[in-house]
């Protein structure tokens, strides 16, 4: 019987996995540690515990009814049992990691409806000129959406790495900081963007909910797009794509993790209702943008010419250039 | 393609100067003048009652080279376009066109 264990051992390892359980070398493919684990609960399972069942292999030397046990079966049982604890550790280290990246994705998504709200709250904004307002505009838009995107990417990224992770335990542990480091810096940045929209203009005065229109957009459909400017369409046009890139984000994030995050799959679900139920109040909230620009632009023409100390009285006849 | 005077506010009455001279010779002057005004943007229903009496082309009984026209009143945002047609001692016949913009004070 004791045979027949060293044998299952060495051919299982041999055939299967190509390793030497004796060699210190766990994982040779990637693409195999985690059929590669489960093998190895069952052998350890079928060895250990089991078998400790009928007959403890240390103590009385039997396994599954066997009176002897071999040097070579010991050596290998101890070496999985070496190794197993190794990749339980890791494994567990991973589901920690992972769920770290999680809750950073949703604390993002959180950010960013705070920003909106931030934004909406304290900033009551009215232009005295047209230019500065389209550049405001056009610039925070360039900024957010850039920044958002980014970040979703980053996002994207790191749900990748963690279904690579899935079966690659050793690479993720390696990628996971750096992608931490790269989200963080992402969000820093929208931050600090966004914090030097409100400097810059703190000195202007009408009523644009920016950031939360901005949010709004995002869950934007396709058929709005029809009523708004060229402006508009671009910024939703991008508005758009992100939202399916955070739906696909979000739908990995379903697959993959839904065993070891539960709460976080339930997060992001309500995140998706929240911004689906706004839609309904961003199709107004843009014809108001589009409205309040132009009478915005006709002010400041009349502006423009009031600001004008000299009034012109006569008019010059002059066929070529004029008339 | 058309000429613009600044706005006027609608509690001014000023005198608005058609200058023809650089399309009259040395010593062509004007002869008769008719001022036409019509609305290019906004509404009045009667925007002729802008124009103060007739334009007037000499200066001390002396023909000139410029029709002038006094305009007073007019109705806040409207656009009216003002139609200078003079005839001269040349037998010449032209056309000065200049559109007048008209504020309320509170809107300048």
């Amino acid at each position: 019987m004791s045979l027949f264990i060293v044998m299952e051992l060495t051919g299982r390892s041999d055939n299967m996995f190509g390793l030497n359980p004796i060699a210190d070398q766990p994982f040779a493919s990637s693409n195999q540690s985690r059929f590669y684990i489960v093998n190895l609960l069952t052998t350890v399972y079928n060895v250990y515990i089991r078998g400790s069942i009928n007959n403890d292999p240390l103590n009385s030397g039997t396994l599954n009814g066997s009176s002897t046990i071999s040097l070579s079966t010991l050596i290998a049982n101890a070496t999985y049992l070496k190794l197993l604890t190794a990749t339980i550790t890791e494994v567990i280290s991973i589901v920690e990691k992972a769920n770290h990246v999680l809750v950073l994705i949703a604390n993002t998504i959180l950010t960013y409806i705070s920003l909106s709200k931030l934004v909406l709250t304290t900033k009551t904004i009215t232009t005295t000129t047209t230019t500065s307002l389209s550049k405001l505009i056009n610039k925070y838009f360039s900024l957010v959406v850039t920044e958002v995107i980014t970040a979703l990417e980053k996002a994207n990224h790191v749900l990748v790495l963690i279904a690579n992770a899935i079966s690659n335990t050793v690479s993720l542990t390696k990628q996971l900081p750096k992608t931490f480091t790269v989200a963080v810096s992402s969000v820093i940045s929208l931050i600090k963007a966004i914090g030097k929209l409100l400097n810059t203009s703190s000195s202007i005065t009408s009523t644009l909910a920016y950031a939360k229109f901005f949010y709004k957009v995002l869950s934007i459909v396709s058929t709005v797009t029809t009523i708004l400017t060229k402006t508009g369409i671009k910024v939703l046009t991008i508005g758009v794509n992100s939202v399916i890139i955070l739906v696909k984000s979000i739908s990995k994030l379903f697959s993959i993790i839904s065993n070891t995050s539960t709460s976080l799959v339930a997060s992001a679900i309500s995140f998706v209702n929240y911004a689906a139920n706004k839609v309904i109040y961003a199709v107004p909230k843009l014809r108001s943008l589009a409205a309040t620009r132009f009478i915005t632009m006709v002010g400041t023409l009349k502006k423009v010419r009031s600001a004008s100390l000299v009034k012109f009285r006569t008019l010059f006849i002059d066929k070529d250039l004029n008339i | 393609m058309s000429n613009s005077f600044s706005y006027k506010i609608t509690t001014e009455s000023e005198l608005f100067t058609f200058d023809f001279s650089p399309v009259l010779g040395s010593s062509e002057t004007i002869n008769g003048a008719t001022c036409v005004v019509q609305v290019r943007e906004g509404t009045d229903s009667n925007p002729s009652a802008i124009l103060v009496g007739s334009p007037v082309w000499t200066v001390s009984g002396t023909p000139t080279q410029k029709a002038i026209q006094r305009i007073a009143n007019g109705v806040d945002g409207v656009t009216y376009n003002l139609q200078m047609t003079v005839t001269t001692s040349a037998s010449n016949t032209f056309t000065l066109v200049g559109d007048l913009p008209v504020l309320a004070p509170i809107n300048v």
